[in-house]
């Protein structure tokens, strides 16, 4: 599976900041987007591979915790790496109660910026796998039949193909069949593969009524 | 005489001897004489002639009323011719006789008839004795008596007197003419007729229980004047001793007091609405004596202390007021004004009530002069004048808070900004300088990159003295308004910020400044602050100094030609030997809830005044800090 560059993007209205943090962020091998206000940074839009948001607590147009609520009303919710030249305490707190990654206070030392940074793309990363295996479970699952489908909730229920025959009124042997083309759709070598795939699709069996 | 002879004779026959009888004739000392119609002394005895000074026959030569004084001689004449007309038996009767040295003999002739035969001549016995010294004595007792009378009737007091029946015997003129009776009608009990019915019965019992009890008395009544008007009569009696100690009863003395009655009437109508007006005066009205008791308090007095005016006289300020230093402050104001015997006026005190809360007053006190022109009480009257001195304070409090808030502000926005603006470049020089470390360490270094990087962080920390550079000429420029200044008003606005907070403290404050001082070149603002922090420094440092003692002292001086210096002392407990610098230094400070940024203030505003600011401590107590001001370019001039 190829995986987009890790990208890094900074918002901070002050233009040394910005080309700095870009110029070290790219030292260290991350590709580095930078905005000089809020607004900007809302019209780029998603990105595909994993990235974070290193955010300048004072910008001239929304500050940082109202770009945060604003990005979580679209939809989206990048991983935060809060700067600020005010230190204050309730301010750290609050961008930490909503999710941010990280608090850094101006100055501060570029390893502890690059350390949040690879954590930060690095939970990110782990996400999009996530999500992208999630979406394939779910496309497989789309393509199963009604019948596969109730065949795959008894196997996952653990039941014999005996049993599901019983259950769904047909044949012993027609259950094999189905179970087959549930295992090649899902692309399960074995039973545990198919419960995990179930699992991590979040497809919820639905009780096997008689 | 011959038939007292005769009797005897017959009674005691041996007695009949004619020479005995002769004896006792001659040698008695009452004069006998045998007198004949025609008033001729036939016969007389040693005695009788001794008295008259005449011998025997010049007596029978001479008719006896030659010998009698004039006025004396018609009474005695008149009874010897009714007697030998056989109308009485004898007479006696008290006349004065000439002696033949022609002195006057009182004498008390007593003269019996005597008839040697039934139709025969007859005779007068005259026995005669001399009565000069009884007369003499009864004529000055007369004479003692009327002089008596004369005093009491002249005396301009109503006098009566009572035997020792209390039944009145006496009473002089001014009270007859006084109740306009005579001396008969008010004699005996006479006198209770005048007396008002309303008082009689009170007036006799306690005449009645003195004179019982043998004791002097007075009282007073009313007492019917002649022209039928009641007045109020004091009356005095005391018992009355004769020389052997023996109670011959009273003698009382009476006045008029209806006049005074009436006056103290007046005067205590007068002293009750004189008592209402102090008492509805608000103003706190008093004296004290030297112990500092009340002698006399109104209604005020009494409500702020709690109590009573009773209760409160004879008790002192320290009695009621829980707060020492104010009355130690109270006492020692009000011994001034006894001594200097000048009014002083108080425009601003602090007193504290019963419930422990605080007053303000605007007093005023002034000796009262006893005759002698010393002063040993004082006299006070005080305003209330908490409400107005409260709506002052919330004012000054408003300005301290105002003044505090600009600078808080001031000094805010400076760090604020320094903080903010500086820690762009910071952020910027770091991430650079720790890039190009990192390029370093690459086989082959990207030197165009590390040269950028350098460029930049030259910028950025050009862009950082920048930033000083704009914070300094904005606190100098912006917020600075620099004019020229009498540094003497200045001290004065701040003495006004801070004169409730030193008269609560008890500190006083005195201000030295020298007149015609060059003026200086400031903001003034900024030169108030610092001079407030100095003075609020100063009264704070002289917390635990006795009342007394608590001295905040301002002193401008012209130091030479190009400098005008402050010095504001206390009498606190001054500053460590080493610790005279570091107390300019931010966060020094050894106040429980200090910030230690007053006197770092205080220098920074001298910095930028271009003054010098510095500590010393006093050679007695407390320190000094002196401020040393140049003087405006248009006062050198």
């Amino acid at each position: 599976m190829m995986e987009a560059a890790p990208t890094v993007f900074v918002v901070d209205d002050d233009p040394s900041v910005r080309k700095s943090l870009g110029r070290l962020l790219k030292s260290a091998g991350y590709r580095a987007e930078t905005f000089a206000t809020a607004g900007e940074f809302m019209q780029r839009g998603a990105c595909q591979g994993p990235s974070c948001l290193v955010l300048d607590m004072e910008l001239p147009d929304l500050n940082g915790l109202e770009l945060q609520q604003a990005l979580a009303g679209t939809g989206r919710s990048p991983l935060i790496i809060f700067i600020s030249g005010h230190g204050d305490i309730p301010t750290s707190v609050r961008a930490m109660k909503r999710g941010a990654l990280d608090f850094l206070p101006k100055p501060f030392m570029a390893q502890d910026l690059l350390r949040v940074v690879d954590e930060a793309l690095d939970r990110s990363r782990r996400e999009q796998k996530d999500r992208l295996e999630l979406s394939i479970i779910q496309e497989r699952l789309a393509h199963l039949t009604p019948r596969e489908y109730e065949v795959l909730c008894g196997v996952v229920a653990g039941k014999l193909n005996k049993q599901i025959a019983v259950e769904l009124g047909v044949g012993e042997k027609t259950v094999k069949v189905h179970r087959g083309r549930v295992m090649e759709k899902m692309g399960a070598n074995s039973v545990a593969d198919l419960v995990r795939a179930v699992e991590k699709g979040n497809a919820i069996p639905p009780p096997l009524g008689v | 005489m011959v038939e007292i002879v005769e009797r005897r004779r017959s009674n005691d026959p041996s007695l009949t001897s004619e020479t005995r009888f002769r004896a006792i004739f001659n040698r008695t000392n009452v004069g006998v004489a045998l007198i004949d119609r025609d008033g001729h002394t036939i016969e007389s005895n040693p005695a009788f002639q001794r008295m008259l000074g005449y011998s025997s026959d010049e007596l029978r030569r001479m008719p006896f009323y030659e010998c009698t004084h004039p006025e004396d001689f018609d009474p005695d004449a008149t009874l010897f011719r009714d007697m030998l007309a056989g109308r009485s038996e004898q007479y006696q009767i008290e006349k004065r006789c000439f002696r033949k040295s022609g002195e006057v003999m009182w004498g008390r002739l007593s003269v019996s008839l005597l008839r040697e035969k039934e139709d025969g001549p007859a005779f007068g016995v005259a026995v005669l004795e001399d009565i000069t010294e009884r007369k003499l004595a009864e004529q000055s007792q007369g004479e003692s008596e009327e002089r008596f009378r004369r005093l009491a009737d002249s005396a301009p007091v109503l006098i009566w007197m009572s035997g020792t029946d209390k039944r009145c015997t006496y009473f002089n003129l001014p009270w007859l003419e006084f109740t306009g009776r005579t001396l008969e009608q008010e004699l005996g009990d006479g006198w209770t007729t005048s007396v008002h019915p309303e008082d009689l019965q009170r007036c006799v019992d306690t005449y009645v229980r003195a004179f019982d009890a043998r004791e002097p008395f007075t009282m007073e009544y009313r007492l019917r004047r002649h022209d039928g008007e009641y007045r109020w009569i004091l009356d005095a009696g005391v018992p009355q001793l004769l020389a052997d100690r023996q109670f011959a009863g009273y003698v009382g003395s009476c006045i008029d007091i209806t006049e005074r009655k009436q006056w103290s009437e007046i005067v205590e109508r007068d002293q009750a609405l004189l008592r209402q007006i102090i008492d509805i005066v608000p103003n706190l009205i008093f004296a004290k004596d030297r112990q500092g008791r009340f002698t006399l308090v109104n209604q005020a007095v009494a409500d702020i202390y709690g109590t009573t005016v009773e209760d409160l006289i004879g008790k002192t300020d320290a009695d009621f007021n829980r707060n020492k230093e104010e009355v130690e402050v109270f006492r020692r104001m009000d011994l001034e004004v006894m001594d200097t015997l000048q009014d002083r006026f108080i425009a601003e005190e602090h007193i504290t009530d019963a419930a422990g809360k605080g007053h303000w007053m605007q007093t005023v006190k002034r000796p009262i002069l006893d005759k002698d022109g010393t002063a040993n009480q004082v006299l006070g009257s005080a305003t209330d004048i908490t409400a107005r001195k409260h709506a002052e304070l919330e004012l000054a409090q408003q300005r301290n808070e105002l003044a505090r808030l600009a600078r808080v502000a001031v000094m805010g926005e400076l760090t604020a900004s320094l903080a903010h603006e500086l820690n762009q470049p910071l952020t910027a020089i770091l991430s650079n300088v720790q890039t190009a470390l990192r390029l370093l360490d690459d086989p082959v270094p990207d030197m165009m990159e590390i040269r950028e990087i350098l460029a930049d962080v030259v910028s950025d920390d050009q862009r950082a003295g920048e930033i000083i550079r704009r914070l300094r000429s904005l606190l100098k420029k912006s917020e600075l308004k620099f004019e020229t200044l009498d540094i003497n008003t200045v001290i004065l606005e701040v003495i006004g910020l801070i004169r409730s907070d030193a008269l609560i403290r008890h500190v006083s404050v005195e201000l030295r400044l020298a007149p015609d001082t060059p003026k200086v070149r400031g903001d003034r603002i900024q030169l108030q602050q610092l001079l407030l922090n100095l003075a609020i420094n100063a009264l704070d440092a002289m917390r635990d100094v006795p009342v007394s003692e608590r001295r905040l002292g301002i002193v401008t001086t012209q130091n030479d030609a190009r400098s005008v210096q402050v010095s504001v002392q206390d009498s606190g407990k001054g500053i460590r030997a080493d610790q005279l610098e570091k107390v300019f230094e931010p966060f020094f400070t050894d106040k429980p809830h200090g910030m230690g940024m007053g006197l770092a203030i205080c220098r920074s505003i001298a910095d930028v005044h271009g003054a010098r600011i510095w500590a010393t401590n006093n050679a007695g107590r407390g320190a000094t800090f002196r401020v040393v001001l140049p003087i405006s370019e248009d006062s050198i001039s």
